[in-house]
């Protein structure tokens, strides 16, 4: 098992440093010059040329990227060209409220679609597999943004339940918090819920149809146990798998929710960056999503061990 | 063997016609190609036409789905907006299908390639598909072509993965043993034997594809990160549509329901091509006509 979890942290270094490198490049072959941009159209050439120098955009290309890479690893970011402050400290402002969008979203989608993905498969053929088959590929083709539209346009316009949007940390005011967090939550996650049924029913349809669970009910054993205690045991590492890819898929999602919502995340920070072109922004931005979801995607394999005593040797 | 091949033929046929939430997702993306290639003899007005006096208008007769803030008809620019949808489908289903076969080939067949270049990809699939497609456009410039370069560079990799799968099944067959027994060159064994086998599984991933690349054009009109105005994308009328949300909720509503049309259609077809395309069910259909002759 030790040596599991060592492959494992070795393996995510060449991928950390590609998530690197690529972020880098990204911004490297971006058309313009990142003096200009940052000093207006009113400055001059020697002006321009001063800040490339101050920048060191005139250095090699290596000798550059070995320079940022050392800078991101003591945690600085670079500087915003139009926020004008340090990228580490606007980008760690808006985590905490990105994070709480995407983990009550992801729980919102493991509460509604692994029930439903059960259900599915265990009734399989049924008027509620079809019913649960339907709402799937409806909830996965609805775009996530247009859903958070029309529950604002019945919550909020028409009830007048809920506010519009906005962000209130849930420490700060649990109740206020949470009215302005449901909405977005059920904007991802009932999207989310919708693949996590349909990918549980498959695994469960999988499992199902194995000799061990046919032996199972023919050893008498009641079908409540069966399917809990054999078919659901043998499919938590699909669903480990699949709530470590949704997370990446939230994270994604939450970058237009956010912006729907008026809701302060890092996402509509992204979009805000993209729309002032501010590139060490959406740079810094990239590289914390990304490595974010390396580091969860590692996380998930270092449960598999866990939930399967057969990979504990 | 006329009669054989006349007989599989008729089978996958018969389970297309047999398939009817597959019939309704051709019926529904027959609809949108329709109105994305008669766009013009469909829509009613034109698209970027102002008529100021009929603001705001809610759906009638004579405005089918309303008129937005400048008095523009909705029904005339979510019919020209399926050519905004369609055009980066394609695009993008044209690319991944070509650089996304091609790099599944190679890292499948060719494992000193297979663990860098996977490496590679594992690096871009690090990143959420929105966040980079968004990243790429604010890169290149927000035009139709450069949100299908985009959303293509996001969507290779998973594609090659698939291919590389089926790649890594395939390359230690009998057959392909056989034929390299036979002489046959790395080179032809790829493109004569893997390639055909592996089309199944790819033209399903790419209906996939074809359907999230519409959802995430939507999306990225949407945040301001796709063609820009006024070009009449689905994505951008939503975006127009937020600020009047309270008072004209139609100019939401109907976009809306296209993009989730489409994105359905899609995914029917994809589910139904997977039911068929599946070799253990072929095989399943296949046994019952077999048992059903010799009865």
């Amino acid at each position: 098992m030790g040596r599991y979890i060592f492959g494992r942290l070795l393996a995510i270094v060449p991928v950390l440093m590609l998530v690197a490198l690529l972020t880098f490049l990204l911004i490297y072959f971006t058309p313009g010059d990142p003096a200009a941009v940052m000093l207006g159209t009113e400055a001059t050439p020697e002006r321009i040329a001063d800040l490339r120098e101050e920048l060191g955009l005139n250095k090699p290309f290596l000798e550059r990227f070995i320079d940022w890479g050392i800078r991101v690893l003591h945690g600085d970011l670079g500087r915003s060209y139009f926020l004008n402050r340090p990228v580490t400290t606007s980008i760690l402002e808006r985590l905490p409220a990105t994070f709480t969008l995407a983990i009550s979203s992801l729980i919102l989608a493991i509460i509604i679609g692994v029930p439903l993905g059960i259900t599915a498969a265990v009734k399989q053929g049924t008027f509620f597999d079809g019913s649960i088959m339907t709402f799937a590929i409806i909830g996965v083709s609805i775009p996530r943004f247009w859903f958070g539209l029309l529950i604002m346009i019945l919550f909020s316009v028409k009830l007048g339940w809920l506010p519009t949007g906005g962000y209130i940390p849930l420490t700060e005011n649990f109740l206020e918090g949470l009215k302005r967090l449901i909405m977005p939550a059920m904007s991802l996650g009932f999207a989310q819920a919708a693949l996590i049924a349909r990918m549980t029913r498959s695994s469960m349809l999988e499992v199902i149809r194995q000799d061990y669970i046919i032996t199972a009910r023919a050893k008498g054993l009641k079908e409540f146990v069966v399917i809990t205690k054999h078919v659901f045991m043998n499919i938590t590492i699909n669903l480990i798998t699949i709530v470590g890819l949704s997370f990446g898929v939230l994270l994604g999602g939450a970058v237009i929710v956010e912006t729907v919502f008026v809701y302060p995340g890092v996402g509509r920070l992204v979009v805000q960056a993209v729309q002032s072109r501010d590139y060490p922004l959406i740079q810094g931005i990239l590289l914390l999503v990304a490595s974010s979801y390396v580091l969860v995607n590692l996380l998930t394999d270092l449960l598999y061990p866990v939930f399967d005593p057969r990979m504990r040797d | 063997m006329e009669k054989l091949d006349n007989q599989i033929n008729q089978t996958v046929f018969s389970r297309i016609v047999e398939n009817k939430t597959m019939l309704i997702g051709l019926i529904i993306i027959l609809i949108i190609l329709i109105f994305a290639i008669f766009a013009d003899l469909i829509a009613p007005y034109n698209p970027l036409e102002f008529h100021m006096a009929d603001r705001c208008q809610s759906p009638s007769a004579k405005y089918l789905f309303g008129t937005d803030n400048f008095g523009r008809d909705l029904f005339s620019r979510v019919v020209y907006g399926t050519r905004v949808s369609m055009r980066v489908g394609v695009l993008v289903v044209i690319t991944i299908s070509l650089f996304g076969t091609i790099i599944g080939l190679l890292t499948g067949y060719i494992s000193t390639i297979d663990y860098y270049l996977m490496r590679v990809m594992d690096a871009f699939m690090a990143f959420p598909s929105v966040l980079l497609g968004i990243s790429i456009v604010a890169m290149l410039g927000a035009t139709v072509t450069n949100v299908a370069i985009a959303l293509s560079i996001v969507y290779i990799p998973r594609t090659a993965r698939v291919v590389r799968g089926t790649v890594l099944s395939l390359k230690n067959s009998e057959f392909i043993r056989a034929a390299r027994a036979m002489g046959a060159s790395d080179l032809r064994i790829i493109f004569i034997h893997i390639l055909p086998n592996s089309l199944a599984p790819l033209i399903v991933q790419v209906t996939f594809v074809f359907a999230t690349a519409v959802l995430a054009e939507a999306g990225l009109s949407f945040v301001g990160a796709g063609p820009p105005p006024p070009t009449p994308s689905w994505g951008n009328i939503l975006s127009e549509g937020r600020e009047y949300i309270r008072t004209y909720p139609w100019i939401t509503i109907f976009p809306g329901l296209f993009i989730a049309l489409t994105v359905l259609g899609l995914n029917l077809v994809g589910d139904g091509l997977r039911d068929i395309l599946d070799p253990r069910l072929a095989k399943s259909v296949k046994d019952e006509k077999d048992t059903d002759e010799n009865a």
